[in-house]
């Protein structure tokens, strides 16, 4: 493993780590100072290793380095006081030893969680909440954000921007009590966690292996957010059920070359059992809490796919049943498409066909690549080869996704042979 | 959650004219920002607007072809969206795709009783 390996691998683990411990320490108005001496952490780190060679122990050399570079600035900052501010040693020590404090393992996981919670702040849209959770806490770099959400580099960093000037704000004091606050922002908190896993699962966009550590980074700040109790943690166990249960199909829903494996031909021994039994576990957990909420029924569709021995055995009419409560509580026309795709293997294509027919006169909706599948699907089942081609057509032409493509034109080439 | 609409204004005429594959590309665009909001449960509702109407005034009910033919910023559409607070409305407006396309959005919350 080259040093630059190691370097990559060592900032993804203690970056967000590291500027959350500075944060709470220099306080919100020094983000770019935290953020910055970080950085320089990790240069010095490069620059030294190459030369000399890794140290025994990297992280304890990070960690000690970016605490004596976190002192020098205390220091430099108290010369140029020196003509108001008679310096005082005594002081001194103080600063010293808050700093090995904020330093301290649990102190480290507590000002991590502080800072998610910051980051999640209320006046800010999801999305840009999303970028910054990934940038301070999750130390992802700006041009990883950039390829795991498909945006324009100078897009991302302007956003950055102009979320750090809200974070400055007298309401992301972190030293003050912050779990009292967090109860509170715990939905927001949740939904930012969503978030980072969609953008990471869904297939559409972006670069596959950076995807993946979206999804791994989004289910270890859940973790983390469990080991808070006060927090009344139903939710958050309904959150993470969800994202282990779909990680565990993780690796049957494409071919090794890429291509999109549907879930019906998907082979179902390749899903990650361990994944489905700690999924469930934590599906049980969340069902202690408020049985209508979304995370839950999310989860609990999910888990009825994983449960199910074969395509043709999953239990259809409760996935619908799952779905008709979903749309009760969120409708939009992605829960109706889904909940469309349900009934169409529920109660079958006669009854599906005049719903998802009325989704296709939705603007936002209607040229949408899934419900074109779904359509075409509906008219296979009723042996309508001419009108699923259609269909496939309009999906083909919806999507700008390769991998879509490729198996949207084999479903294509499978119909004309038909 | 509060509610808040969204009215999105443009010029009209230049929408009349727009080609249909511009239009499609400007639809798939709006699709893929509901899609995200849809996600976050902060889309209610919402759909463009055709770009001719009626318009009626006063008692005597005076009516004409609408809206503002020749304003530049005439409503071309609306979205209901919840947010956590008004700055966040704002911010979730600012990522329209309308003000990408010379547009403009004015954000106004539900009126409550307290």
């Amino acid at each position: 493993v080259s040093v630059e390996a190691t370097i990559a691998n060592l900032y993804r683990q203690e970056a967000g780590r590291m500027t959350a411990a500075l944060f709470s320490y220099f306080g919100p108005t020094a983000m770019a100072q935290a953020e910055d001496l970080v950085q320089d952490t990790f240069i010095s780190a490069l620059q030294t290793w190459k030369t000399s060679g890794l140290p025994d122990h990297p992280k304890a050399w990070l960690y000690r380095v970016c605490k004596n570079k976190a002192l020098n600035e205390v220091k430099r900052k108290k010369e140029l006081r020196l003509a108001e501010d008679t310096p005082n040693a005594h002081l001194q020590e103080l600063a010293v030893e808050r700093l090995e404090q904020v330093f301290l393992d649990h102190e480290l996981r507590d000002s991590q969680l502080r800072l998610l919670f910051a980051c999640c702040h209320a006046s800010l849209s999801p999305k840009a909440q999303l970028i910054l959770t990934l940038k301070l806490v999750s130390g992802f770099k700006t041009a990883e954000i950039a390829r795991c959400l498909a945006m324009k580099e100078e897009a991302v960093e302007k956003g950055l921007q102009r979320s750090r000037i809200r974070l400055q704000g007298p309401e992301t004091r972190l030293d003050v009590p912050f779990l009292q606050r967090a109860a509170q922002r715990l939905p927001v908190v949740q939904l930012v966690l969503y978030l980072m896993y969609t953008e990471g699962y869904s297939a559409s966009r972006g670069e596959e292996q950076i995807k993946k550590e979206l999804c791994l980074e989004a289910m270890r700040l859940c973790n983390a957010l469990l080991e808070i109790p006060s927090l009344q943690p139903n939710t958050t166990h309904a959150l993470l059920a969800l994202m282990l249960l779909h990680t565990a199909r993780f690796g049957a829903r494409a071919t090794a070359g890429g291509t999109i494996i549907e879930l019906e031909m998907q082979d179902r021994s390749l899903w990650d059992k361990d994944l489905i039994q700690l999924g469930i576990r934590h599906l049980n957990k969340a069902k202690e809490g408020p049985q209508k909420h979304r995370f839950l029924l999310e989860a609990a569709i999910a888990a009825q796919h994983c449960l199910a021995p074969t395509f043709a055995a999953t239990n259809w009419p409760l996935i619908y049943a799952l779905y008709q409560q979903l749309e009760a509580l969120h409708p939009s026309p992605f829960v109706h498409l889904n909940a469309g795709i349900a009934l169409l293997y529920a109660q079958g294509p006669l009854k599906a066909l005049p719903l998802l027919q009325e989704l296709e006169k939705h603007v936002f909706l209607g040229r949408h690549h899934l419900l074109q599948l779904a359509l075409a699907k509906a008219w296979l089942l009723l042996g309508e080869a001419p009108q699923a081609a259609s269909c496939y057509q309009k999906a083909l032409a919806a999507t700008s996704v390769e991998a879509e493509k490729v198996f949207i034109q084999q479903k294509i080439s499978e119909v004309g042979t038909a | 959650m509060k509610q808040y609409m969204l009215f999105l204004r443009e010029d009209l005429q230049a929408v009349k004219q727009m080609s249909p594959e511009a239009m499609q590309a400007d639809i798939d665009e709006y699709m893929g920002w509901v899609e995200e909001l849809a996600k976050t449960g902060h889309f209610l509702s919402g759909e463009p607007l055709e770009p001719e109407g009626t318009y009626i005034r006063s008692a005597e009910q005076l009516q004409t072809d609408g809206p503002f033919i020749e304003a530049k910023e005439a409503i071309s559409g609306y979205f209901l969206i919840q947010a956590e607070t008004p700055e966040q409305a704002v911010e979730i407006a600012k990522s329209c795709p309308i003000l990408k396309n010379g547009g403009a959005i004015e954000v106004r919350p539900i009126l409550q009783y307290a």
